[in-house]
C-alpha cells in the first residue's frame, strides 16, 4: 500500500506530545530553507564564539576539543566549516540519490539547524563546574579522582554522548527531508558523507589554524611599567624550578584559571621539557609589551630568555591581567613576529 | 463482498459517504459495476475502473484540491498546511509517484498524456 509523508496529523489534529517530539527530532517538518538557515547560523556562530572565548573549538564535523586560546575568527571559521563541508557533501549525495528536486537552501538551512544542540554542548563546556572538573582532570589525572568526581565525569560524558547522538539524528533527518530520501541507501550515503566530512573538516581546520592562528597576533605595542612585575614574577617561578621548588601559586600572584592549570605537577613536567630544549634558566631580557584587540584586558610582555644552551634563545611570553595577576606563560623558540 | 439493493438507501442516509477505492476484505481495487441516472432512473451496468484521482485516499484528494486551489504554489500550500516547503514538496512527489503507478495499472488513462485544451 502507498504511504505518503503525512501532513494532516501535524496540523490541527496533532497531539501536543507528538508535536513536541517532532520539534525535537524532526523540526525540519515545520522549518527549512531561509528561516532554518538563519536560526541555525545564529546557533553555530554563538557556539563557535563561546569556543573562542572559553578556549575550545571544532576539530571535525562532530568533534571538538578544549584547546589553547583560540582567536574568535578561527573558532567561528571552524564552526562554519564543520557545517558547510557536510552540507556540501550531502547536497551532492542528495542530487545523486533523490528523485525530487533538491534545493541548496534547504540542505544548508536544515543542516545548520541540525547543529543547534551544539549550543547546549557549548553551555556545558563553559559552565564553571565543567571547567573545574576538566582542570582537576588535567591536574590530578583520572586515577586520583574521588567517587563524586568520577560520577560527575561519567554524567557529563553521558550527556555529551546523548547530545552528539541527537545532533547526528537531526543531521540525518535534515538530509532525509531536504533531499526526500529514506531507507538503507540513504543511511549508507549519509554515514559515508559524514565520515568524509569529518576527515575533510579536520584537514581544513589544520589549514585554517596555520592560516589564522599562526598568523601574527593582531597586537599593538604599548608602554607599560607592568613588565617589571612580569619579569619579577616569572623569574621567581623559573628560578624556583631550577632549585627543585614546584609550588602552587597564590591568589595574589595569578588568576584562578591559571592557578588551576599551573599545578605543581604541570610545572615539574614543563620544567623538564624546557630544560631539555633550552638548558638551565639564567634570566630574562625585556623586549616589548603588547595588547591584543581581541583581549584588551590582558597585556603580553615579551622577554628573551637567557638559558644555558645559548644557541637556542627562547621567547618567554608573560600575560598579566589588569590587576597584575599572571594569566598566561609561554616559553617557546624565539620569533621576531609575535605569533 | 456482495452489494445488495439497499446500498442506495444507505447512501441516502449517510451525508457525503466516502467512495471506497479498495475492497475492505482483501484491499484489492474496487470497480464500479452500476451507475444510475439521478433524473430518469436509467441504469448502466458494466465494469468500470475508478479513475486514478478517485482511487486516492480522501486526504490525498484534499491535497490535490488544495494544490489546484493555490494554483500549484507550493509555498502557499506549505503555509496552509503549517509545514516546511521540502516537507510539502516531498508529499507532492510521493503523491505524483503514486498517481503514476495507479495510472500505469490502466495504460488507457495514462496521466502523462495531456488531453486537448
Amino acid at each position: 500500500m502507498y504511504a505518503s509523508h503525512t501532513l494532516d496529523p501535524h496540523t490541527r489534529t496533532t497531539p501536543v506530545r507528538r508535536m513536541w517530539r517532532t520539534w525535537l527530532f524532526n523540526p525540519f517538518h515545520y522549518l527549512a530553507g531561509g528561516p532554518a538557515l538563519a536560526w541555525g547560523l545564529a546557533c553555530i556562530v554563538l557556539t563557535a564564539s563561546l569556543g573562542g572565548v572559553f578556549d575550545y573549538r571544532y576539530t571535525g564535523t562532530l568533534s571538538f576539543q578544549l584547546s589553547t586560546p583560540t582567536p574568535i575568527l578561527l573558532a567561528i571559521t571552524q564552526g562554519l566549516t564543520a557545517w558547510i563541508v557536510p552540507s556540501a557533501l550531502l547536497y551532492l549525495a542528495g542530487h545523486g540519490l533523490s528523485r525530487s528536486r533538491v534545493r541548496l537552501i534547504d540542505v544548508l538551512g536544515t543542516q545548520a539547524l541540525a547543529r543547534a544542540p551544539g549550543l547546549l554542548v557549548a553551555i556545558i563546556v563553559v559552565s564553571p563546574p565543567f571547567r573545574d572538573l576538566t582542570n582537576a582532570l588535567i591536574a590530578q589525572g583520572v586515577s586520583q579522582f574521588s567517587v563524586a568526581q568520577l560520577a560527575a565525569l561519567t554524567a557529563v560524558a553521558t550527556v555529551m554522548v546523548l547530545l552528539l547522538i541527537w545532533i547526528v539524528l537531526l543531521m540525518y533527518r535534515a538530509f532525509a527531508v531536504s533531499c526526500n530520501v529514506a531507507g538503507g541507501w540513504a543511511i549508507t550515503v549519509f554515514v559515508v558523507a559524514i565520515a568524509l566530512s569529518e576527515v575533510a573538516t579536520g584537514a581544513t581546520g589544520q589549514f585554517l589554524q596555520g592560516a589564522i592562528a599562526n598568523r601574527t597576533v593582531a597586537s599593538v605595542p604599548v608602554q607599560s611599567d607592568q613588565h617589571h612585575r612580569a619579569a619579577q614574577l616569572v623569574t621567581g617561578i623559573l628560578q624556583g624550578h631550577e632549585q627543585g621548588r614546584f609550588e602552587a601559586l597564590g591568589p595574589e600572584e595569578a588568576t584562578e584559571e591559571f592557578r588551576n592549570g599551573f599545578t605543581a605537577e604541570v610545572q615539574r613536567q614543563n620544567h623538564q621539557t624546557i630544560r631539555q630544549l633550552f638548558g638551565a634558566f639564567e634570566g630574562l631580557d625585556y623586549i616589548e609589551t603588547r595588547f591584543m584587540d581581541s583581549r584588551p584586558h590582558l597585556l603580553i610582555h615579551r622577554f628573551k630568555g637567557r638559558y644555558g644552551a645559548a644557541s637556542n634563545v627562547p621567547q618567554v611570553r608573560v600575560v598579566l591581567d589588569r590587576d597584575g595577576k599572571l594569566a598566561g606563560l609561554w616559553i617557546k623558540p624565539w620569533q621576531e613576529q609575535m605569533q | 463482498m456482495t452489494s445488495d439493493t439497499n446500498s442506495n438507501k444507505d447512501t441516502d442516509r449517510i451525508p457525503n459517504p466516502r467512495l471506497p477505492a479498495h475492497c475492505p476484505g482483501c484491499t484489492a481495487a474496487l470497480k464500479v459495476t452500476r451507475l444510475d441516472c439521478t433524473e430518469c432512473d436509467t441504469a448502466v451496468i458494466g465494469g468500470f475502473n475508478l479513475p486514478p484521482l478517485a482511487r486516492l485516499a480522501p486526504e490525498d484528494q484534499a491535497f490535490v484540491l488544495c494544490f489546484l486551489q493555490t494554483g500549484g504554489n507550493l509555498k502557499d500550500m506549505a503555509e496552509r498546511y503549517g509545514v516546511s516547503y521540502p516537507t510539502l514538496r516531498n508529499r507532492l512527489d510521493d503523491l505524483v509517484e503514486h498517481l503514476v503507478s495507479l495510472a500505469a495499472d490502466r495504460p488507457e488513462e495514462d496521466l502523462g498524456e495531456a488531453s486537448s485544451l
